[in-house]
């Protein structure tokens, strides 16, 4: 459980079978008695599992993503080079999904990230990680 | 390359002559860009670069896009007080056009644009040249209104410097400071609002400390003599002064020095009602206006700055024009390279909308502005943006904490550098 509060690694982005089987073994211990400060993350890992699992059954709209996606090449270089601030392009779909659910609903912490996700709806991540994930120089 | 009245005109009555089909099919590139929808970008800084990129980029050589601008590189205002610190040097902070005309396809005009006839659609450049458009877009940043501080001017700012457009303005401010010998006071006039970079005076002032703390001048001070009563990220700024460089920045607001009655820039003097205060460099910042295209085109606004569209960055005077960066009244958006970034996509999405067949769609926008007080200790605010209620507003924001350890301000200073990088490469490459 405590695998699903942490920020995946790159290598570990789930496909999106992984994903659903991470949702159904979040809600298991949900009956168990726990601390509060533990059960609040439970639910908040649920949730975040939720989105995640939402948003990749949408299909995301590419042109929108571009659109939206000039917003994330402010800072995260479309050419994929990086200085102090990391590279986004071709990032699989789920990988992006999983970040920005996780930066929305505060799981991750970055304030720039969690304030540029705090808007973006279901449809919008959907289509920024497909975007994202065509994104080639 | 400028285009003439009478070359424009031939080359449209041989077009229409010759037929569009033929035009496309048989005639060589340079003739068949006359029949493309024609955008002209005025300025190449954050707001301009980049709507010229976008437009040239998401087109797909479906417009025929030209950048008017005077220089041949472009000196960014961001980080050029990292360059006044030492952290940069200025080779580091100017770029050049080359990728935009070289992989984009756009045109670069380069010489000052005087007027605009709206009803013709063209702008007539210095040396006479007229060049059509069917949208224009102005990012022409901001002028300085010398004669808001008593005693300066254009002459007076090759005494005191304002650096508020970076350049040679820039290089003198830096010449200036690394010429101070201990003892020797800084005086700083900082700016009314609205103006370019709100935390910029503030983030200039740690600087300069840093270059004096840095050669152990300890008998320095430097005074801000400010019109505004309270400036952005205060809590942070005077935190970091008082650890940083105990002592040595006094800042005045308006209920304390009273008012600027005058400035000598010969004498070195600042006169307020509570004092005068003297320094070998006197850092002038005046009040600022839209760039002056803006009020040649007629859609600058009696504020001086230019009315525009919250959905779309297009003028309120004329739907043939946009407006972006300092120059507009972006609501609650600071003026701000990223918040000229930000607007310019908007922008070019919409005139894309207007002359293609591409989807508008809704206007966001949003700033990041990154602050180094001290080395590695960076503070940073910023905010989202969309239309709301007549205007540009901030839906949701952030800004650093007072009392932030020292490993969370090294990280958010190597995330400006980042940032940096990033917003130049979105700008010239």
């Amino acid at each position: 459980m405590i695998r699903h509060c942490m920020p995946p690694s790159r290598a570990a982005a789930g496909t999106r079978m992984a994903v659903l089987i991470g949702a159904i073994a979040v809600a298991v211990p949900m009956a168990w008695p726990l601390p509060a400060n533990a059960s609040d993350n439970a639910a908040l890992a649920l949730e975040v599992e939720h989105a995640v699992t939402r948003i990749l059954a949408l299909d995301g709209d590419p042109a929108y993503g571009e659109y939206l996606g000039g917003e994330c090449v402010t800072c995260h270089q479309a050419s994929g080079a990086a200085s102090g601030i990391p590279p986004i392009h071709g990032l699989p779909v789920d990988y992006t999904v999983q970040a920005m659910v996780e930066y929305k609903l505060g799981t991750r912490t970055n304030p720039v990230m969690k304030l540029m996700t705090a808007r973006l709806s279901d449809e919008e991540i959907a289509a920024l990680a497909v975007y994202i994930a065509d994104m080639e120089e | 390359m400028s285009t003439t009245p009478t070359g424009t005109i031939s080359r449209r009555r041989f077009g229409l002559l010759a037929g569009a089909g033929f035009a496309t099919l048989a005639l060589p590139t340079y003739l068949r860009a006359q029949d493309k929808a024609k955008v002209v970008i005025i300025g190449g800084g954050a707001g301009g670069a980049t709507a010229a990129k976008y437009l040239a980029k998401d087109s797909k050589g479906a417009l025929d896009v030209t950048l008017i601008e005077d220089n041949d590189t472009f000196t960014t205002c961001f980080f050029s007080n990292l360059y006044l610190g030492g952290y940069r040097d200025f080779a580091s902070i100017t770029h050049g056009y080359d990728a935009l005309v070289s992989a984009y396809g756009i045109r670069k005009v380069t010489g000052m644009a005087m007027s605009v006839d709206r009803a013709a659609k063209t702008v007539t450049m210095a040396d006479g040249a007229v060049v059509p458009y069917d949208r224009l877009v102005l990012s022409p940043g901001i002028d300085m209104v010398y004669d808001s501080v008593p005693g300066y001017s254009e002459e007076a700012a090759q005494t005191a410097p304002h650096a508020w457009k970076a350049g040679p303005q820039t290089e003198l401010l830096k010449a200036k400071l690394d010429a101070l010998t201990d003892g020797q006071n800084i005086v700083m006039v900082a700016p009314p609002n609205p103006y370019r970079c709100p935390p910029g005076p503030y983030e200039r002032v740690s600087m300069m400390a840093h270059v004096l703390k840095s050669k152990g001048y300890s008998q320095s001070k430097i005074f801000v003599i400010d019109p505004k009563p309270q400036f952005s990220k205060q809590a942070l700024f005077q935190e970091g002064w008082e650890k940083h460089y105990p002592g040595m920045v006094e800042w005045y607001g308006p209920d304390v020095h009273g008012g600027i009655q005058s400035i000598d820039v010969a004498a070195g003097t600042v006169e307020t009602d509570l004092d005068t205060f003297e320094g070998a460099l006197l850092n002038i910042i005046p009040a600022q206006k839209a760039g002056a295209i803006a009020t040649a085109a007629g859609v600058a606004g009696e504020t001086g700055f230019c009315p525009i569209d919250a959905a779309s960055m297009r003028s309120t005077m004329d739907e043939a024009i946009f407006v972006i960066g300092d120059a507009s009244i972006a609501g609650d958006m600071p003026k701000s390279g990223f918040s000229a970034n930000s607007q310019a996509k908007v922008a070019a999405m919409n005139i894309r909308a207007d002359l293609t067949d591409s989807k508008a769609f809704p206007a966001k926008y949003s700033n990041t502005c990154w602050s180094l007080i001290e080395t590695d200790d960076g503070v940073k605010v910023g905010a989202l943006y969309e239309p709301k209620d007549g205007k540009i507003t901030s839906v949701e924001g952030f800004v650093s904490q007072t009392g932030e350890d020292a490993a969370l301000r090294k990280a958010t200073y190597e995330e400006s550098i980042g940032w940096y990088d990033g917003i130049v490469a979105d700008m010239f490459s």
